[in-house]
């Protein structure tokens, strides 16, 4: 019979105006009091609900149309029957008045208790021959309905308006009712028509005693089961090919059958059990078993998962509690075998997780005026709920799942293993045995299936949910299978992902997003690692980071998907994800720290970079620098400290200053290392490196190993520096003094301005390197760099700061002092040499010592001056001369005597000549045509011109104010 | 033809007590309904015979008299009609009635063996017939019908009188097995039929179940004999199709129907059975039955 959706609609309409029709009648009938007549329009309309035409949904809008329909009928009923009842009652208090006249004539009148008494009275007596038969007549009478549908909702109407009145027999009408209704087997109708019974008897059922309550759960049991017998048999009706929508509509009616449990549940909240049988017992005992016998048996798929998950859902956790095992290993596993046992699992974990919570709430915000039995209560359910005993349930259950079901896909595997994790973290956080039995189990099972990339997705979340869930990251230190299980995660991509996970944990970063879709970082107090162990179990996770490398980044770059960086000139393209990554790393190294141990310390970020920071030679370059600032951070607190000993004990300790010289050692190893991979693109950030170490050692008096350091700035200066190109970067205007200038002349003034500061060499070692330097400066390409560098490298031999500790002696000074006393026996040298003992004079009675050579000075400045005066750019050569009489100005100023007025005054006049010599040029240019050319020249002139006059007024306000600079001529 | 040989006389026929006797509505074979004093077996059927001359003429008779009769009306091959119980009693002598007179009569404590039955072909009847006899014309009768219940006194034990409970197993070979159960096989007509059927195997789409009382009349002997059935009750107890080992429950109320007590070859003649009968229609609408006599009797 395929009846379409219009004609469907079609029917539904004429039922629905018939439904209408009839129970206008009905009314018009009840108004009139033919309650015969009335039945029999009420016969009709229900005669509608008979159709098997239409879907669920449709059928559903007749059945409230019926409902309604019947509920005027039942309040008819009802009030008929009360009129009844009283006139019943008049005549009966009538007759007791009568009777009793002489005892209490005002009777009537008393109160209104009384009367009530006389109402159950005359139900007693008289309510059985009189009363009582009106409802009950009509019961009988509707039974001769042809139709069994009609006659069942009759009856239920009748039935249960017979059940609301006082003194009826409620139980046997109960009974009977649900007897009858084993006549409509139709899945639809017999759903709609239990459902029926089961609303109307809702109020109805009696509960006051245990007898009571038993024959009241017997009821609601067996109306469940019988309609999920019907529940499940609509699937098997009509054709296979419509088996789905058979499907569909069984889903639309699984509230109906529901419904029964969530009544049951109700039922059994509201009975309170006697002391000896609590409600708890009783669900174990009676409810439990039937309700899971019926849904193990009905064997569907739909029920059964439907059904399990309102049981869980419905009735309080401690019933769950109590019959738990029976659940898990009675009920659970002898269900469906293609029903998703993880989700079943999964709700119930989740309740049991929200009651802890709840739990814990109440506990923390418990009043104390809690009545003394609801304490007991909570006793009762605390020590009921042992966590452990609670996960080995879950676990029994699984391994028995597992036994029964070696098949069992890898989804339901992680779905479980997730929610058990769930609920030891929950319940027991401390007990970590439990989590490991749990990755130990899926070592085991990732080695017995094979593992393929898709099945990794689904492991993945196993492994993330207790990262986010641990207060501290350590915790992972704890499980020795969470990593055995990582390394079986064959996708790197994945293992990328926990690392990450780990690493944001680790670094305090907890992303999430907000409503904008944007990420929100939230920033917390990170944890330190102190121990190799330590180290070890947290790098062991970053290792797939350390050996990442972004190759597949092209493809997606060619699609224009991630934006990207380019480094090393091009060569390599990197994304921006990566480089957080590895930025992640380097904020990790920060997180080894010792801060009580400084030696462990560095041999714990030595150990990190052997074992696992030099896997990937390519990724170096982003975290050695890093690594070895914070080796150099640790290795000064390391040298002060021994300093500082030293000179409170004046012996040094050995094994100490050892220690220092093998970590600088070590250090060195590293730079090189980094030197070695990558010398080609970054020889500048390398020679830093050095620099920066080599400051540190000169600043530990260190003077070998700070002299190695400046040796090898030197060599990777020589090796690549020297040579490298500048291409990448601009231009550079040779006018500006300030704008840097080539590569190589940055790397000068760089190792210039570590030297400067170097206070602990010895002379010779001193005056050799900054010889070599000042060579390298005098080498360069071009004059303006070769200019600058020089007179730059004057100041080497000129110190101006004394930097160390007062009454301290530098090195470098000591023993050619030494040396000069010596010799001033001898020979009486040249005047600079006595100069510099005169000044040395001066610095002995001051107490300091400054490293001074006059002399390598004027020559440096020379050196300049002609490297400036061969510029063949006048413009620049003016500017440069400027440049090189502030320089003088400085040395004056500290007391260089060469550079005195005389020097100066030499110097300034050359400055005007040339200034003077171009304004003629310009002025007979400027009668040419002024095009751009002339001025642009004409604006650098007037720049030097102005820096030139700045300089002289400078020198004016000194010769006024401080009274330097005596006999320069302005 | 009245109008020539008009009688000339009235008879009536009154019984005693008649406006609060119990009647009993009956569908004569014209289809009207008529109402029936209502009596029992051994009950003295007492009344008065008024008649009463027209135009005040004077009629002479050979003798006045009331006349009980049983009967039973057969309809094969046109009716046949025996009488099982005649009682007479005289009510007047030969005279000559010139004005209404009224003659009382009475049948003490008469023996009414069966019940009153109308059935198609067959009628069981009782009636008075009052015969005012003439010398010259033929007899002036008067009748009266009577309705008889024959009442049973309830079983005093239920087991042995109204027998055992009925269980029958039924079936078509790998189709179908059922097996009910009825309370007992005797019903008083007040009665209730209580029972169940159980599914044992199903392979039928079955659409709906039926319980119907059919009661069937059987006239004449063996070689020529009528029988009549009809369908008095048609009940559904059944809607959609169960599966095997469910249980479905009979509750058939009789009292609201219109039953007769069981005919078991009344004298003879003719009989009046009934039968439960249980109907099975699948979605094709095939029925399926199973028929089983029950007895009803009349109680009090």
């Amino acid at each position: 019979m395929v009846v379409s959706i219009t004609e469907q609609k079609q029917i539904l309409q004429s039922c629905l105006s018939a439904i209408k029709h009839q129970s206008n009648l009905m009314k018009q009938c009840l108004n009139e009091n033919n309650i015969l007549q009335a039945l029999k329009h009420c016969s009709n309309f229900l005669n509608e609900l008979r159709t098997n035409q239409l879907t669920p949904k449709q059928y559903y809008e007749l059945y409230i149309a019926v409902f309604d329909s019947l509920e005027t009928l039942s309040n008819h009923l009802l009030n008929s029957h009360n009129l009844k009842q009283h006139k019943l009652e008049k005549r009966q208090a009538a007759l007791d008045s009568t009777s009793t006249s002489d005892k209490n004539a005002d009777d009537k009148s008393t109160t209104h208790k009384n009367v009530k008494n006389g109402d159950e009275i005359s139900k007693n007596a008289v309510g059985k021959s009189a009363t009582t038969p009106f409802l009950a007549d009509l019961y009988e009478l509707v039974q001769y309905s042809g139709n069994i549908v009609p006659r069942l909702y009759m009856m239920i109407v009748i039935g249960t308006t017979y059940m609301s009145t006082k003194g009826a027999p409620g139980k046997e009408i109960m009974k009977d009712m649900i007897e009858m209704c084993r006549g409509v087997q139709h899945p639809i109708r017999g759903l709609f028509l239990r459902y029926y019974l089961s609303q109307r008897t809702k109020h109805l059922l009696p509960f006051s005693n245990a007898n009571d309550f038993n024959d009241t759960v017997e009821f609601l049991i067996s109306n469940f089961i019988e309609m999920n017998k019907l529940w499940v048999r609509l699937q098997h009706q009509g054709h296979s090919s419509e088996r789905e929508l058979r499907y569909r509509e069984r889903k639309e009616l699984k509230i109906l059958v529901g419904s029964n449990l969530v009544r049951l549940s109700q039922v059994i909240d509201d009975y309170n059990g006697d002391e000896t049988y609590s409600s708890i017992k009783y669900y174990q005992d009676k409810v439990f078993p039937t309700i899971t016998e019926q849904i193990i048996q009905c064997r569907d798929h739909l029920a059964q998962s439907y059904l399990i998950d309102v049981l869980i859902q419905i009735f309080p956790d401690d019933f769950h509690f109590a019959t738990l095992d029976s659940l898990l290993s009675d009920v659970f596993l002898n269900l469906h075998p293609l029903l998703k046992k993880s989700e079943l699992v999964a709700t119930l974990i989740e309740r049991f997780i929200t009651y802890h919570k709840f739990e814990s709430d109440m506990s923390t915000s418990e009043i104390k005026e809690l009545s003394l039995e609801s304490d007991e209560k909570q006793k009762k359910i605390k020590t009921t709920i042992d966590s452990t005993q609670l996960f080995n349930s879950f676990w029994k259950f699984y391994l028995k799942l597992y036994e029964l079901d070696p098949q069992l896909p890898s989804e339901e595997h992680s779905e479980l293993l997730q929610s058990f994790i769930r609920l030891s973290l929950t319940y027991d956080p401390n007990n970590y045995q439990n989590l490991d039995v749990v990755y130990k189990f899926a070592t085991e099972k990732e080695g017995q299936i094979k593992a393929n990339a898709e099945n990794d997705d689904i492991w993945l979340q196993l492994l993330i949910v207790p990262i986010r869930h641990f207060d501290s990251i350590k915790t992972l230190f704890k499980l020795p299978f969470f990593h055995e299980f990582y390394l079986k995660l064959s996708n790197k991509q994945h293992q990328k992902q926990i690392s990450l996970e780990i690493i944001n944990k680790l670094l305090g970063i907890t992303t999430y997003g907000d409503e904008d879709g944007n990420t929100v970082q939230e920033i917390h107090e990170p944890e330190t690692f102190t121990t190799t162990e330590e180290v070890d179990g947290i790098f062991k996770y970053l290792l797939v980071l350390i050996k990442d490398s972004d190759k597949q980044n092209s493809t997606s770059k060619n699609l224009g998907v991630t934006k990207s960086i380019t480094i090393n000139k091009g060569e390599n393209v990197i994304s921006h994800e990566f480089l957080s990554n590895q930025e992640k790393i380097c904020k990790v190294i920060h997180l080894i720290e010792n801060p009580s141990d400084p030696f462990k310390n560095l041999s714990n970020l030595m150990y990190a970079r052997k074992k696992y920071l030099n896997k990937n030679f390519d990724n170096i370059i982003y975290t050695y620098p890093t690594l070895i600032s914070r080796i150099l951070y640790k290795l000064k607190i390391v040298g002060y400290a021994n300093l500082r000993q030293q000179k409170k004990k004046k012996n040094t300790e050995a094994s100490q200053d050892l220690m220092i010289t093998s970590n600088f050692k070590n250090l060195s190893i590293i730079i090189d290392e980094l030197y070695q991979y990558h010398a080609e693109f970054n020889s500048e950030l390398i020679l830093k490196i050095y620099l920066n170490a080599a400051s540190v050692a000169d600043q530990l008096k260190q003077e070998s190993i700070c002299y190695e350091l400046y040796t090898q700035c030197f060599i990777v200066y020589e090796e690549n520096l020297i040579l490298g190109s500048s291409s990448y970067q601009q231009h550079i205007n040779p006018h500006d003094s300030l704008a840097g200038g080539s590569l190589q002349y940055q790397s000068i003034i760089h190792v210039a301005n570590k030297l400067v500061s170097a206070r602990y060499f010895n002379k010779e070692n001193y005056e050799n390197l900054i010889t070599k330097l000042t060579l390298y400066g005098s080498k360069l390409l071009k004059k303006q760099d070769q200019c600058r560098a020089v007179y730059s490298c004057s100041h080497l031999w000129w110190w101006c700061e004394l930097l160390i500790e007062h009454g301290e002696k530098s090195p470098t000074v000591q023993p050619e002092a030494a040396k000069e006393k010596s010799a001033k026996e001898n020979i009486q040298k040249d005047e600079d040499q006595s100069s510099r003992d005169r000044e040395e004079a001066d610095d002995e009675e001051d107490e300091i010592e400054l490293y001074r050579d006059a002399k390598r000075v004027l020559e440096c400045l020379q050196k300049s001056l002609r490297v400036a005066d061969s510029c063949m750019d006048p413009y620049l050569s003016l500017k440069l001369f400027v440049e090189i009489l502030n320089q003088c100005l400085i040395f004056n100023i500290y007391g260089n005597a060469l550079a005195d007025s005389r020097y100066i005054n030499g110097l300034i006049d050359l400055i005007r000549t040339n200034i003077d010599n171009l304004r003629d040029d310009d002025n007979n240019a400027k009668t040419d045509a002024a095009d751009e050319e002339d001025d642009k020249e004409a604006r650098l002139f007037k720049q030097s011109v102005g820096y030139f006059e700045r300089t002289l007024s400078y020198i004016r306000d000194q010769q006024e104010v401080e009274n330097r600079f005596e006999g320069i001529v302005v | 033809m009245s109008i020539f040989f008009k009688a000339p006389l009235d008879i009536e026929i009154r019984l005693d007590n008649e406006d609060t006797r119990k009647h009993v509505d009956v569908t004569t074979p014209h289809g009207r309904m008529e109402r029936l004093p209502i009596y029992k077996d051994g009950e003295s059927v007492k009344g008065s015979v008024t008649i009463r001359t027209k135009e005040g003429r004077k009629v002479e008779h050979l003798g006045v008299k009331v006349q009980l009769l049983g009967c039973i009306e057969t309809n094969l091959d046109g009716v046949i009609s025996s009488e099982f119980l005649s009682l007479a009693t005289e009510l007047a002598a030969p005279a000559i009635l010139s004005h209404p007179e009224t003659f009382p009569f009475e049948f003490k404590n008469v023996e009414k063996q069966y019940e009153s039955y109308r059935g198609k072909n067959a009628r069981l009847r009782y009636y008075l017939k009052v015969v005012f006899s003439r010398k010259s014309s033929s007899d002036i009768t008067r009748e009266k019908e009577l309705w008889v219940y024959q009442y049973i006194n309830p079983p005093v034990s239920t087991t042995t009188k109204d027998g055992p409970t009925v269980k029958m197993d039924v079936g078509i070979e790998d189709c179908l097995h059922i097996e009910f159960e009825y309370s007992k096989s005797r019903f008083s007509l007040k009665d209730v039929i209580i029972g169940r059927i159980y599914f044992l195997l199903v392979r039928l789409k079955i659409k709906h179940m039926e319980l119907s009382l059919i009661r069937r009349e059987t006239v004449g002997a063996p070689p020529n004999q009528i029988t009549d059935s009809e369908t008095v009750v048609r009940f559904e107890i059944m809607d959609g199709a169960p599966v095997k080992g469910e249980t479905i429950p009979i509750r058939l109320f009789l009292g609201g129907f219109d039953l007769t007590p069981t005919y078991r070859d009344i004298n003879k003649k003719f009989s009046a059975r009934t039968y439960l009968s249980l109907v099975l229609i699948d979605e094709d609408a095939r029925r399926y039955f199973k028929q089983s006599e029950i007895i009803l009797y009349r109680d009090q």
